[in-house]
């Protein structure tokens, strides 16, 4: 009796522990690949080249400018290609003598509310600067029309800038994981004039990564 | 009066006789061939170990008897063991009567086992050999299956490499320092000589030493230990060679106290199961025991072995499509004879001393100098800006030029029958490419070896006492101390008058290989490219109490060593000016290691056996050194490895029914890996095709293996046996390690020449190059006029490749020049491109038989023959196989297998097809 118990118990708990700790031939590991809850590198827009500017019109984004200016600036973001890269850009540079420039570049709206850890990063590149232009936001009530940027509530986001022209730089890592439980739209706005800040600024991989 | 005196010692002599005569159990011996006495068998009373040795006549007894029911096993070497069940009604006195033995004609399977070691492990230069270790035959049933059935398909018992288990010859052990296995070669072909043999499974206790994780194997060479006779064999076997033939006599001990054994053996093909692989082993044995008295004896023995052979190189997948599985691209016609490049030449004999010392009854001391010299060279071609020679090389094949683009398939098949024209080695080319050299006189392609000329010293003591009853001692120390020397040996300079001794991909003093004999003209059996000593010295001791009571036996063992290594360039690099030339660094490890286990009685016939084991081990003397042929840089971030096992049991011994089940567990954790490879897009890449060679080290390895063997005997009639065995195993790595590279090319370039690549993401791979599921159902017929023949059924399934690491890193998926995924590099597709191949399942049937003859009544002559048929069905099935390093990123690796003819796919070895075994022999 007792031996027939001891062998029941014995073959129980090899048969058990046999089941439970082994894993399925799916279940290796790989080596880091980043997954993006938003990930936007512009390679689908038509770029233009000279004085011809092809606004970026992908699905989703507002493109606008805001100019207060009399008369009012009407030149957007628009697509770039160098070296194989397609970019937007926005500069006063060209714009007319006399406006002013406050280009919205703005994402459309973005789902974090599956996901956690969410890490904001775009990359920004100078040429011929004579000033910072860019500053970047995050909104969770923006309703996408014209009229409600003015209305929607912005909060700033602080990131790297580049030192130096020609180069692109990355934002580094911006934490946004406090807004995991929200629906956000990140903004981008050029400030400049004809007069005073002309730089050009091309932005690029606009991306949230994700766990 | 006088009478009664006479009468009354009479009758108290008879009274005394029989007190002494009355024992609980007795029985008596005899060959069932012969029918004459056996001496010298061993019957045992399970439940207490009790055990008696036959006398002169035969006869065995036991003057107690525990109560209740018992089983007694009587068993001798080259015999089938005996089984009974008594029940011992209290106090009368049992005889058994004539027990017959027979002859175990399994033991003529063993002597034929071709002990397969003959694939280099992937295409790296170590010299190192996956062999099926510790596969040997044993009365275990499910050691059986895994030796005889399954070793042929790389089968390792409960997943271990070799480097866990302890191979000893008295004692002494034969792991290499190097890379902590066995060199079997050593004592290849000595079958008969080295069949004394006892093995401990998993951390079992050993009388000899304290073992690590997968068991132990003592090879026993006491000259007055082997069974006198006489014994000429003649094999013939379509294997790795064709003849083997093999002679040994052992006189037994004379009255004068001397005793001997000799034996001698050589196996030979002129082509072995793969094209061009020649064979040629000889091998020499002798031990001589003087028993100097009572207490002591000494014994001498001599193993000389040598061993060459051709090796057949693992095949990509589209090479084996135009080629056939048999292809070897390592030989060439020379002269009308096929020569091989890739020769592996062993020859490293031993002498050891043995002393036996009898302290007491209770207490022996065994102690061993054993002495090894000799060397192993691994053949290769080299040249220098010539084109290279391997018939193989990737420009050569239809997938170089169909990954190109822009060949039509009618022309890619016209570059796949060039190819198949051209399959194999071109010596010819090479003799006319060397007269017609550039520099007159000046090789360009040469053959050397990779050589490694070892001086080992070992010596060790084994202490066995019985303290008191129930418990009893074993403490051994051991001592080894290496002098290793390695370095490139010219063969052959194939027609030339020199070789330059440079590295031509490097310009310089970098492209020097020794500045203190800067741009050396050498000559065949001098050494030219790398030359270095390595010095190891090891000390180790264990204790091991063991206690034997009714009901339960148990057992605590600890160990201790102290390792010490250090390299000594005879070079100074070129490359490495500053630390190649010299003694470097030493380096130490102290290691520790405690074990302890249970065998609980049941009753006589069920059991259960527990066994764990902790300890620590030092890394081998070749991951030690992470780029040894350059320089004295000890690997970085090396440590100890940690080995944590445990087992349970069940056993059941009936005398028709045998069974042990057994569930294990082993974690082997911050193990290291140095491997040696050419690849691009790893660092120093500059682009197209041009690559750098690289030594990759892996470190904080973890590997975890469970599962489960069984194994099942029942004689379903006297002459009808029936058997089972199983092994259900996962073996995987069951966490991510580290890796990093050392390139020559960057430090050539005066950069650093460690890349740190961070994290490899192997966790739940699954360790190569083994089936982890195996299961065998044999019948066996013995026929009681000495024949027999066996049939056994095996599956063999979940065997995997080796999966290259440095592709999975973050290099592999991340472009270090964005941060960000390589384009196309999702989860999916990288876990798809990164999928461990799985090799298919497949069952292999073998059948043996053989039968012998007495020669005349009157003495144990015997003539005979065993043979055997493995794989009847001519199946074909993959042992191993490794991915190439090559495409070290996903977009690379993606465009090589964009259009299904990857340039650098995996690289497979395959078993044998059908093959057959046949020995004659006679003893006498």
């Amino acid at each position: 009796m007792k031996i027939k118990f001891l062998k029941t118990m014995f073959l129980l708990a090899l048969g058990t522990s046999a089941l439970t700790s082994c894993v399925g031939d799916d279940d290796y590991a790989i080596p880091t690949v980043y997954e993006y809850a938003f990930n936007e590198g512009f390679e689908t827009s038509t770029t233009g080249s000279g004085s011809v500017e092809v606004p970026i019109t992908l699905e989703g984004w507002v493109n606008y400018n805001a100019s207060t200016s009399t008369p009012l600036s009407s030149r957007l973001w628009h697509a770039r290609t160098f070296d194989d890269n397609i970019y937007a850009e926005f500069s006063s540079f060209y714009s007319t003598t006399g406006t002013n420039d406050v280009a919205w570049l703005i994402t459309p709206v973005i789902d974090l509310t599956g996901t956690t850890g969410e890490i904001l990063s775009f990359s920004t590149k100078t040429r011929f600067a004579n000033g910072y232009p860019l500053t970047a936001f995050i909104s969770t009530d923006y309703d996408g029309t014209t009229a409600g940027i003015a209305t929607a509530t912005w909060t700033p986001l602080s990131f790297t800038a580049p030192t130096a022209n020609d180069v692109f730089v990355s934002s580094g890592n911006i934490d946004i994981s406090s807004y995991e439980s929200d629906n956000v739209r990140i903004a981008f706005k050029y400030t400049g004039s004809r007069a005073g800040v002309t730089t050009t600024l091309q932005l690029d991989n606009v991306k949230i990564t994700k766990n | 009066m006088k009478k009664l005196v006479l009468s009354t010692l009479l009758v108290l002599q008879a009274v005394f006789v029989f007190a002494q005569q009355n024992p609980a159990l007795k029985g008596k011996v005899i060959d069932a061939k012969s029918q004459k006495p056996l001496q010298n068998v061993v019957a045992t009373i399970q439940s207490t170990n009790q055990s008696a040795l036959t006398d002169f006549d035969g006869n065995f007894v036991f003057q107690s008897l525990p109560g209740g029911e018992q089983v007694l096993v009587v068993k001798s070497t080259g015999y089938n063991q005996q089984t009974f069940v008594l029940e011992p009604n209290n106090g009368e006195p049992l005889d058994l009567g004539v027990v017959v033995l027979e002859e175990d004609v399994t033991s003529e399977q063993q002597l034929s086992l071709v002990t397969i070691t003959e694939n280099d492990l992937g295409d790296d230069n170590s010299g190192s050999e996956s062999t099926s270790g510790l596969l040997q035959a044993t009365r275990d049933t499910y050691q059986q299956a895994a030796a005889f059935n399954w070793g042929l398909a790389r089968f390792r018992i409960r997943g271990l490499d070799n480097e866990y288990g302890v191979t000893m010859i008295n004692g002494i052990s034969m792991n290499k320092l190097y890379d902590g296995r066995p060199q079997w070669s050593n004592w290849g072909g000595l079958n008969d000589a080295t069949r004394n043999q006892e093995f401990t499974m998993g951390s079992a206790p050993s009388d000899y030493t304290f073992g690590s994780a997968l068991g132990t194997q003592e090879i026993n060479t006491r000259a007055s230990f082997y069974r006198p006779g006489s014994r000429i064999s003649m094999s013939g076997t379509n294997t790795n060679y064709s003849w083997r033939m093999m002679g040994t006599h052992a006189s037994g001990m004379n009255k004068d106290g001397w005793a001997f054994v000799v034996s001698a053996s050589r196996r030979w093909a002129e082509e072995g199961y793969f094209e061009g692989t020649d064979y040629a082993a000889n091998s020499i044995f002798a031990s001589v025991e003087k028993r100097i008295n009572e207490k002591h004896s000494l014994n001498l023995t001599a193993i000389y072995a040598q061993n060459s052979r051709g090796k057949s190189s693992p095949n990509t997948k589209e090479v084996n499509d135009l080629m056939g599985i048999e292809y070897n691209s390592y030989w060439g016609y020379q002269g009308g004879k096929k020569r091989n490049s890739r020769d592996k030449d062993v020859e490293e004999p031993i002498v050891m001393l043995s002393h036996y010392w009898k302290i007491t009854e209770k207490t022996s001391l065994n102690t061993n100098v054993a002495f090894q010299t000799g060397s192993i060279g691994n053949s290769r071609l080299d040249f220098q800006l010539g084109n290279n020679p391997d018939p193989t090389y990737y420009r050569n094949l239809p997938s170089y030029f169909s990954n190109l683009g822009g060949y039509t398939p009618l022309q890619l098949e016209e570059i796949g029958n060039t190819f198949r024209l051209n399959s194999q080695i071109d010596w010819d080319a090479m003799y006319i490419a060397n007269q017609n050299s550039a520099f007159p006189g000046r090789s360009v392609y040469v053959l050397y070896e990779d050589r490694t000329d070892d001086n080992q010293l070992s010596a060790n003591t084994i202490l066995n006492s019985s303290i008191s009853e129930n418990v009893s001692l074993t403490a051994g120390a051991n001592f080894r101390k290496l002098r290793s020397h390695n370095y490139q040996n010219l063969l052959d300079l194939m027609g030339g008058q020199y070789f330059l001794d440079i590295d031509p991909f490097y310009t310089g003093n970098a492209s020097q290989s020794d500045l203190n004999n800067p741009n050396r003209q050498v000559g065949e059996n001098e050494s030219y490219g790398y030359n270095y000593l390595l010095h190891a010295l090891t000390f180790d001791g264990f204790t091991q109490f063991k206690f034997t009571y009714d009901k339960a036996d148990f057992y605590l063992a600890q160990s201790f060593s102290r390792t010490e290594y250090q390299r000594e360039g005879i070079y100074r690099n070129g490359i490495y000016a500053d630390n190649s030339f010299g003694k470097g660094e030493s380096i130490t490890f102290e290691n520790f290691g405690f074990k302890g286990g249970l065998t609980y009685k049941l009753n006589g016939r069920n059991y259960l056996d527990f066994n764990g084991l902790y300890q620590t081990k030092a890394p081998s003397l070749r991951n030690s050194f992470s780029n040894a042929r350059m320089n004295n840089v000890i690997t970085p971030d090396l440590q100890s490895e940690s080995i944590t096992s445990a087992d349970a049991s069940y056993i059941l011994r009936a005398p028709k029914f045998k069974a042990r089940l057994t569930g294990f567990y082993s974690k082997i954790q911050d193990a290291t890996e140095i491997s040696f490879f050419y690849g691009e897009g790893i660092g120093s890449d500059d682009g197209g095709d041009e690559d750098t060679f690289v030594s990759e080290i892996v470190t904080g390895i973890e590997k975890q293996n469970m599962g489960a063997e069984l194994g099942l005997e029942y004689q379903i009639t006297s002459t009808i046996k029936a058997t089972a065995a199983a092994s259900y195993g996962q073996y995987i790595y069951s966490d991510n390690a580290k890796l990093k590279t050392n390139d020559d090319a960057l430090a050539a370039a005066g950069n650093e020449s460690l890349t740190d690549f961070g994290t490899v993401y192997i966790k739940n791979y699954h360790q190569p190059g083994m089936p982890q599921t195996a299961a065998s159902f044999g019948l066996e017929y013995r026929d009681p006029n000495f024949w027999w023949i066996g049939a056994n059924v095996n599956y063999l399934a979940n065997s995997y490749i080796d999966v290259a690491s440095i592709l999975r890193t973050d290099n592999f998926s991340i472009d270090s020049t964005t941060g960000d995924n390589y384009s196309g590099a999702t989860p999916e597709t990288v876990k798809d491109i990164l999928e461990q191949e799985k090799f298919d399942s497949f069952t292999l049937v073998n059948l043996t038989g053989g039968k012998s003859w007495r020669i005349s009544k009157a003495n144990r002559n015997t003539v005979g023959f065993f043979a055997s048929v493995n794989n009847v069905f001519d199946v074909t099935y993959k042992t191993g196989g490794f991915e190439q390093s090559r495409k070290a990123t996903f977009p690379d690796l993606q465009a090589d297998q964009a259009n299904g003819t990857p340039s650098f796919g995996s690289k497979y070895f395959y078993g044998y097809g059908r093959t057959f075994f046949v020995n004659f022999y006679i003893n006498f």
